[in-house]
């Protein structure tokens, strides 16, 4: 009796123990994500602070009004090549090159003094970066003494030649070459190689203003330079632009190159209202301004920009990467909706014994490829048909056209079960009132068998927005927004994805780094994606069930 | 005029019924699902608006017969007939040019279990009209509220029309079954044991129903319950392992049948 009773008991706790396991790894994974993932936001907003403190954030402003007038520079450039061309075939392929066109001279000059002018900001800007960049230096160095000064705090190491106090070293505006070395032997002679490891006393590069051999924070510089340099450039580029136009005496060759010059003419009026608003941002820029932690948590989940080991700063927007996903995704479904509910209605309703035990198996082993090899199948064979229709071999398309395919199975099998889940008595109900074969199928059948259809559908989805290996070989990983102004183009564009970004990078961050913490968050936003069509599946399934 | 009694030497006719053809003509049928035979040789008439009721023990092949009336074994693998024919109206069943679709209009089916769409209660019966392609609201509102009246159900649902049919009781269900049959105005329907999931009261009330229907349909009631056969059927067929044994006015059967098997089944010998 007892013993008995004992092995009932045994038997069943290891049952509930395989159940519970199953439960706590899924807690664990969650958890573990989770705490590497969380503190992403706090490192981001460091970065964000550095990248405002060093003056980068000020560089990228400049950067983008250089880039306004390269896009002006392009339209004289346009102009002129287009002129030239018309020049050389009215003279007959070049014969007369000495002979040139008065007018095409001028503007050939025009263009010229244009990039001369150009060049002012240009400069301007490199010597920012170049203060912004020192000061990146200068502030990275300095947050790495701290850190190791605590260390040595901690670990109660004698204080000779390092006697610098924490408020002292977080209130330096400079540190010297040979300090730094001073510094790194101190640690050595204590036996810390592994903090010694992390000064490196020949850091910094030549900025201008600094002192020979120091690393400085130059964020003043800049900020006094926002006032004085700034407004100088401003204003000889304003100078020159308007003499080198009021000089130029416009003769074309070709007609509409009046229009389009009257149009550089008057992008360049607009570039020059803009300026005044460059001016008043960069004024109020403010090094000591908090980021809010907000625009942490914002400029992850809105970013336009996935960039890493850039040497003025890293963004990690997640939205070109979840826009990569969304959009193969998308493709992928559209196409295994149809086939695989297709195919399940046709093996349900309509297929012979035999046909069915022919495609119900085929259909299932396609789940069974591994996706390595569907990758290998598109990038040899696929990839060379996208490239028929579109400029690149591997883009969105070609992922996509491969997730349709590993999702059919999915679409499929679950979309059977959800038909054959129809009561056959409602078949012949159906039938019996005289409706064929379709009709019951698209007015009873279906109809019944919508909401097992649709889990079928959302799990499918799930099924393509986790696969990796597929998108990582075919989609062609190029981190940006997909361009959905060019209509049916945005199909052949090249994207990457949250799932490829994390197997590409994953491999090669450092431990514990920005980098690392970020590509974790993209994996929470994965598995969050994941839960979400989880519980819609369910929650569909189990409201609209229908008990018959 | 047709004698029956010649070629049927099991069934014989009424003279009030022997005035009219056979609405049904089922003349030496054998049926085999694959090898498997599962019915012998039967001759079979059912006359205009009668109830005729199939008895006999399980596996014996009235239910097989009934659904070969509107052609439903088309639909199970591996079922035909192997020889006979049947007649609906003088027209054979299995002939090419008979459109299965029209035939099944003509012929409609009760089922065992209530089978209502998972639509709402009009959807239910409009189904078989808009599947006609009959857009008019009218005439479906019309038609709908007829076969619900037809079904003696009307004045139980007319006010919640557009709810679940799966809100209705076992038995409304089974009437609302017959009103999506009526809708389509049939002129023979066949039940197959349209009682055997409801209760005494909601059995009542069906077989009043078929009852009141015998005035414009004619109908046949496949059923495991005697007393109800009693109850509603003019005539009974009994079968027994794919033959038909015997044929005759309810009445004479229950009281006086002419095989000692038929006595034997009635009495509960076996069953």
């Amino acid at each position: 009796m007892i013993s008995s009773f004992k092995k009932d008991r045994l038997i069943r706790v290891f049952f509930a123990s395989n159940a519970v396991t199953s439960i706590i790894i899924l807690g664990l994974i969650t958890l573990f994500l989770f705490k590497e993932g969380i503190e992403f936001f706090g490192q981001y907003r460091h970065e964000l602070e550095r990248y405002r403190k060093s003056g980068m954030e000020y560089a990228s402003v400049i950067t983008a009004q250089h880039d306004d007038l390269t896009i002006l520079y392009r339209y004289l450039e346009n102009i002129l090549s287009k002129e030239t061309e018309a020049l050389e075939s009215l003279n007959g392929g070049g014969l007369n090159e000495t002979n040139n066109n008065d007018g095409t001279k001028a503007l050939l000059a025009l263009s010229r003094k244009f990039q001369n002018t150009k060049e002012h900001l240009l400069n301007y800007e490199k010597q920012v970066v170049k203060w912004a960049a020192e000061t990146k230096l200068f502030l990275l160095t300095q947050s790495d003494l701290l850190e190791i000064k605590r260390e040595a705090i901690n670990d109660s190491l004698a204080e000779e030649d390092f006697p610098e106090t924490i408020d002292q070293l977080s209130n330096r505006k400079s540190f010297t070459h040979k300090e730094l070395a001073r510094w790194q032997n101190y640690f050595i002679r204590n036996n810390r190689e592994d903090l010694a490891k992390r000064i490196n006393p020949f850091v910094g590069t030549e900025a201008g203003t600094a002192k020979e051999g120091e690393i400085n924070n130059l964020t003043q510089f800049i900020k006094k330079s926002s006032l004085n340099e700034y407004p100088a450039v401003l204003e000889k580029q304003k100078n020159e632009f308007s003499s080198i136009f009021t000089e130029f005496k416009p003769s074309f060759i070709l007609p509409e190159s009046r229009k389009d010059f009257a149009n550089a003419s008057k992008a360049l009026d607009e570039y020059l209202d803009k300026t005044s608003l460059y001016k008043e941002r960069l004024s109020a820029w403010d090094p000591q301004k908090p980021y809010p932690l907000s625009r942490a948590f914002t400029g992850f989940l809105f970013g336009k920009d996935w960039v890493t080991n850039s040497a003025r700063h890293d963004w990690f927007g997640i939205l070109p990467l979840f826009s990569g996903s969304l959009l193969v995704s998308m493709i992928a479904l559209s196409l295994a909706i149809p086939f695989g509910v297709g195919s399940a209605i046709y093996v349900n309703q309509v297929a012979s014994v035999r046909e069915q035990s022919v495609i119900k198996p085929c259909i299932e082993f396609i789940s069974a490829i591994p996706s390595v090899l569907i990758g290998f199948f598109g990038i040899a064979v696929l990839g060379g048909m996208v490239s028929l229709i579109a400029d690149e071999r591997l883009n969105s398309l070609t992922a996509g056209f491969l997730l349709a395919l590993m999702t059919v199975p999915t679409v499929f099998t679950l979309a059977e079960d959800a038909l054959n889940n129809v009561p056959r008595a409602l078949r012949d109900a159906s039938l019996s009132l005289g409706a064929t074969r379709w009709q019951t199928c698209a007015r009873v059948i279906f109809p019944s068998a919508i909401t097992g259809i649709i889990s079928a559908v959302l799990l499918g989805f799930g099924r393509v927005i986790g696969e990796t290996m597929v998108v990582l070989l075919c989609a062609g990983n190029r981190i940006a927004i997909p361009d959905f102004t060019t209509g049916f183009g945005v199909f052949a564009q090249p994207v990457h994805t949250m799932t490829g970004i994390i197997a590409q990078e994953m491999g090669e961050v450092e431990f514990g780094s920005i980098h690392y913490r970020a590509l974790f968050m993209v994996g929470i936003a994965l598995f969050l994606i994941a839960l979400l069509v989880n519980f819609l599946s369910q929650a569909i399934a189990g409201r609209y069930k229908t008990s018959y | 005029m047709h004698n029956v009694t010649d070629t049927s030497p099991n069934t014989s006719i009424d003279s009030t019924v022997l005035d009219n053809e056979p609405s049904i003509r089922i003349r030496d049928l054998d049926f085999l699902y694959g090898e498997n035979q599962v019915l012998h040789n039967v001759d079979l008439d059912i006359f205009p608006k009668e109830i005729m009721a199939f008895i006999g023990p399980s596996g014996c092949g009235k239910s097989t017969l009934l659904r070969c009336l509107n052609r439903m074994n088309d639909l199970v693998d591996g079922a035909r007939i192997g020889n006979g024919t049947i007649e609906i109206q003088g027209i054979d069943l299995h002939d090419k040019s008979v459109d299965v679709i029209e035939l099944r209009k003509k012929v409609g089916m009760v089922f065992q279990k209530s089978n209502p769409f998972p639509k709402s209660i009009y959807q239910n019966v409009a189904y078989g009209l808009q599947i006609q392609g009959i857009k008019s609201k009218r005439v479906i509102d019309e038609k709908v509220e007829e076969s619900l009246r037809k079904s003696a159900l009307w004045d139980e649902v007319k006010d919640r029309l557009n709810e679940n049919a799966y809100g209705l009781s076992g038995g409304q269900q089974q009437r609302l079954c017959i009103a999506r049959t009526l809708a389509v105005e049939p002129e023979i329907i066949l039940m197959d044991e349209p009682c055997s999931a409801l209760d005494p009261v909601a059995t009542g009330r069906v077989e009043e129903l078929i009852l009141g229907l015998k005035e414009e349909y004619t109908i046949v009631v496949v059923t495991h319950n005697m007393q109800q056969a009693g109850r509603i059927s003019d005539r009974t067929a009994f079968f027994y392992l794919g033959k038909l044994i015997e044929c005759d006015q309810t009445k004479k059967i229950f009281l006086n049948p002419n095989k000692q098997q038929t006595e034997d089944y009635i009495s509960g010998k076996f069953g």
